[in-house]
Parts: C-alpha cells; structure tokens; sequence
C-alpha cells in the first residue's frame, strides 16, 4: 500500500507527510498509553504480591501461582495488543520516513513491557523453603521418638528422616514394624531440588558472575561446584538417596555440556 | 513435558530444516533423504524423531523398551505401567494406601516404588523413561488390577457421573473437543482461575483424566501443529467468557490507537 | 472504564485466589502398624525376611524385592 503512496503521480506530498507525521504521534500516543498502564499493573502486584503469596496457605501454592499465571496474561495480553495494532493499523500507514522510527518504538516498547513483567515479581518470595522445612523437620523430630513396638511395646528406635513409610526393626524382638512418617514429611522429597539451590545461592552467584566474565563453557568448573553444592544438600535433606542423588548430579552435568542454559 | 522436550530441541528442527533447504540441489543421501521425504509430506513427527536422535534423544515413537534396560526394571514387582496406572487413578482421586492395597503390595514398597521411576524418569537424559511412562499412562485405563478402582473420595462435583463418562469418551474420540478443552483451561488460568478446579466443577474430571484421554493427540507434533490454532481460537472464546464472569479483562482493553 | 483499572482487576484477581475452593488435601500424621501372618498368626522378624512366614510359608508379598532406598534385595525371604 505504501509503495502506492509514494510512486503514485496524483501523490500529494504534503499530505503524505502530515498523515505520516500523524501516524508518528498517534503511536507515540498509543505505546505511551500502553506503558503507563502496564506501569500502574507493576506497581500493584509489587504492592499485592507478597501478600497473596504469605496469605496462601496451600502446600503447593496453588492460589498464589493462579493469581501469577493471570499477571503473566494480562501482560502478554498487552503485548499481543500492541502487536496487533503495530502490524495491522500503524504500519500500513508508514512510509520510508516513519519506518524506521515507528519499527524502533514498537520494539523498544515490547522489550519493556517484558522487561515489566518479569520486574513485577522482582523480590517476592514465593515459599520460604527453609521456613516450611524447618516447621516440617520440627514436628518430625518431635513425634518420631514416640513410638513403640506395636509386638511387644519396646520404644521404637527411628533413628533418621524418612520421607517415606518404611520397616523399622524393632530392637528388642526383632519384629518389623511398619511406619508411615505422615504427609508432611512426605512433602519433603518435593522440595528437596528446589531447597538445595537455595541453599547454593552463593555457588550459583560465582558460576554466573565466571560464565558473565569468559562464557559458559570456560565457567564449567564453577558449574561442577554449583551441582556439588547442590548434591551435598540433597543428600542432607533426603538421607538414603545418595546413589538417586549422585544420577540427578550426573544428568545436572550432561545437560549442561549439552544444552544451552538459559540461565 | 512434551512442551520441555520441543522447547531443548526446536533449535535443532530449525536448523535441519534449513539444511535440507539449502541442500535441495544435491543429492541427498541415506538420513538427508528420509529427512526431505519426511519434509515433504508434512510429517512433522517424523522430523521432529530425526532431530530428536540426532541429539541422542528418544520421543513418543523412537522409545524402546528392551527387557534388560536397568532402567525400565520394576522396583520391588512394581512394574512401569503399574506406576503410570497409579499415577492416573492419584490424578483421579485415588489414595495412595487404595493403590498399593490394590496391587497387592504394602505402602513402603510403592513408596519407593513411587520415589525410585519418578528419580529415573528426572535422571534419564534421552528421555527414553518418560515416554515409556507416557505410553502406559495414556493406556492406564486398560491396567488389569488398577483399572476398576474407584476412589473411595472421589473430587467434589454436582456433575453426574454419567455425564462424566460421556464427557470422557467425547475428549478420547473427538479431537477438536480435546483441544477446546485445552484452550479452556490456558483462558481459565490466564484469568485467575484454578483450572484443574474448574474441570472438576464444570465436567466433572479431573485434569489428569483429561489428559490421558488425549495422550495420543499429544505425543504427535503433527496434529498439536494442525490444532494449535484451533486451541487458541477456543481460548479466546473462553476467555471473554470468563473475564466477564470474573470481572478480569485486560486492564488496557480501553486504549486504542 | 473503571473496571479495567489495575487497581480493580488485581483486586479481583486476589479475591479469586484466596477464596479458591480446591479439595481438601489429607493431612496425616506419622503413625506405625506391624502385620501378623494372618494364617498362623506369627509376627514378621527381621531375619526372615518381608516377603514370607518364617513359621507357614505365607505370603506378605507376592512381589520380588529389588534394591531400592531403604528396602533391599535381601529383604526378601529366603
């Protein structure tokens, strides 16, 4: 259509030019617009935010991440928009002059807006990991020496963390007794992974500020310690799982020399 | 899961795509000629198992199951399919003391049966257990001790169980269905709902029930490309639906250029 | 159009999330059983294994132990 506009000997150049400029404006407007409400979104999930997430009292955090998932489609919602306004009204009414210009405030404004997004949830804290753990790890310790023989009435020995149900031999008659550590307990297998990196945080921190400086491959040996950071606490957090924990270290390293980590 | 696997791997179809593209002149020998074969009929699949053993890893298709695979052995008798069937019937609401009770096996053995496949599966970097997983999990319904097992409390519903089933049968037997559904549960989530709730509510299942009635459709890259534009035309629908019943349209569905 | 606001539609988005009804999840606690032959009525001892009475031959377990985390090979009758 444009190609029309300008080769086209009824053109009025004037015309052309005011109605570019025009265009210009109106999507200056536009994405300014755009950007200032996607502003007032950040603004109140920073506010509501650690509030849901501290509010939720789901052991999966269900109604924090329902409330996260609907953020995150409002702000692709937005960029959808925008994208769709770009290509189907603002460019069909570019020329050579607005082309450029019109193509870097749209990118500009996309790069922000996801730029947003992600800032929206900068520093919330979505579990407190240790915290739960910990509570968890308590009320286990607590319990686990209250338990007798349910043959002969011995106090039965659990002498570990188990994450789940078990034979525990009886000390004095030898019986096998069946123990069920009880559903919190189990909860711990699940955020073992995701506890272990947090408490390699400073790990992490050295293999991405290396991998920064030379590359990701030059920064291998600071991954390594990372995944054995990792694998230490794991098996911390899961006492038994130490061969199960040394193929999560192994599968940490093969995907990392074959992957490219986003991260 | 699926969606991980073509995430690691779609660098990898592109580039073979365009390859083949700029190798059309010549001619093309051995892989390189399944490969443009492929290319050209559309099978997607079959590009997508190529790229996949290129990089070593197994899809839905290329899976083997070889019967000294340490990997593939049963823990303690509990076999893959048992642990898939179980992981359906936990999706449909089932206890874990009712399944292992119904394989006849004591708790501390399923769970550990349940730790040790999950650990395999995490651990396998060609992916060959999971998609072993997959198949058996979209067959569990055919398990010969778990597939009549009722969960004693089954998810709260006012939808009847009759309606259920038929609903069931709809997502197995009509793809375009399966895939609404889908959309409706990205629109459900895009707008604040729990989705998995919302299939309890509206249809009476459960999301795992829903989507082991269309594992087949999700194991074929060529009919989740043929039906992604399908699936994002049903969420559209559902999400005016549901943003008006919720009050969450887009905060800037005001503005205008 | 007030209602598109962030202000109200987050606002809406918290209410919706915190008031979630979802199935209860069962909460259990730690708890221990032990299991007697039910044809003789002999407890199970280590030494003779999970899987069969020491005393009757009964089966506990129909299934072959393997080497798992806590429960081994050598778990299983002899």
């Amino acid at each position: 259509m444009f190609w029309k506009n300008l080769f086209s000997s009824d053109e009025q150049p004037k015309e052309a030019a005011k109605d570019s400029s025009d265009t210009l404006e109106r999507a200056k407007l536009f994405f300014e617009k755009m950007e200032q409400r996607a502003k007032e979104l950040v603004a109140e999930v920073k506010e509501s935010g650690q509030l849901i997430a501290d509010a939720d009292q789901d052991p999966y955090k269900r109604s924090y991440l329902q409330f996260k998932s609907a953020i995150i489609a409002q702000f692709t919602g937005m960029i959808d928009k925008g994208t769709q306004t770009y290509h189907s009204q603002i460019l069909p009414k570019a020329n050579f002059a607005t082309m450029l210009p019109l193509s870097q405030l749209y990118t500009a404004w996309q790069t922000n807006l996801l730029k947003m997004m992600e800032d929206s949830f900068e520093g919330i804290q979505e579990r407190n990991l240790e915290k739960e753990y910990q509570e968890i790890m308590a009320g286990y310790n607590q319990t686990k020496d209250g338990f007798q023989c349910k043959q002969c009435g011995a106090d039965l020995a659990i002498n570990k963390f188990y994450y789940t149900a078990t034979y525990i031999t009886c000390g004095f008659c030898q019986s096998q007794n069946m123990f069920d550590p009880g559903s919190q307990a189990r909860l711990v297998e699940h955020m073992a992974i995701p506890l272990a990196r947090a408490r390699s945080k400073d790990q992490y921190e050295q293999y991405r500020q290396k991998k920064e400086a030379v590359g990701q491959k030059a920064a291998t040996p600071e991954y390594e310690l990372y995944a054995q950071a990792i694998k230490k606490e794991m098996d911390e957090i899961l006492p038994g799982n130490e061969a199960q924990n040394q193929n999560f270290y192994d599968r940490l390293l093969k995907d990392f020399h074959n992957f490219h980590v986003a991260w | 899961m699926f969606k991980k696997l073509f995430k690691n791997l779609t660098e990898n179809i592109t580039d073979v795509a365009k390859d083949m593209m700029a190798e059309k002149m010549n001619i093309p020998s051995g892989d390189q000629a399944n490969q443009m074969e492929s290319f050209g009929q559309g099978d997607m699949q079959k590009i997508f198992d190529a790229g996949a053993a290129s990089k070593g890893v197994k899809t839905p298709n290329t899976a083997t199951e070889d019967p000294n695979d340490p990997l593939l052995q049963p823990v303690h008798g509990i076999s893959i399919y048992d642990y898939a069937a179980g992981a359906a019937k936990i999706g449909e609401g089932c206890t874990d003391d009712e399944i292992a009770a119904r394989l006849g096996v004591e708790r501390p053995l399923w769970d550990e049966a349940k730790t040790m496949w999950n650990n395999r599966m995490r651990d396998d970097q060609t992916f060959n257990v999971v998609n072993v997983y997959a198949k058996y999990f979209g067959i569990a319904k055919e398990h010969e001790k778990l597939r009549d097992l009722k969960p004693a409390n089954a998810p709260q519903t006012s939808v009847p169980e009759g309606q259920a089933a038929e609903t069931l049968k709809r997502l197995e037997t009509d793809k375009h269905y399966f895939f609404e559904i889908q959309g409706a549960l990205e629109a459900a989530y895009a707008n604040g709902m729990d989705g998995a709730q919302w299939l309890v509510d509206e249809l009476g299942l459960s999301v795992s029930q829903v989507n082991n009635a269309g594992v087949k459709y999700m194991s074929d890259m060529g009919i989740m490309a043929q039906m992604i534009d399908y699936q994002d035309k049903k969420k559209k629908e559902y999400s005016e639906r549901f943003s008006k019943e919720n009050g969450t349209s887009g905060v800037a569905d005001d503005i205008e250029f | 159009m007030e209602k598109n606001k962030p202000s109200s539609v987050v606002e809406r988005l918290k209410e919706i999330a915190l008031q979630q009804k979802r199935e209860k999840l069962i909460k259990t606690s730690a708890d221990s059983s032990v299991r007697s032959c039910t044809n003789c009525g002999a407890p199970r001892g280590k030494l003779d294994g999970l899987t069969k009475c020491a005393y009757c031959g009964f089966e506990f377990l129909e299934v072959k132990l393997t080497d798992g985390i806590h429960i081994q090979k050598e778990d299983n009758s002899k």
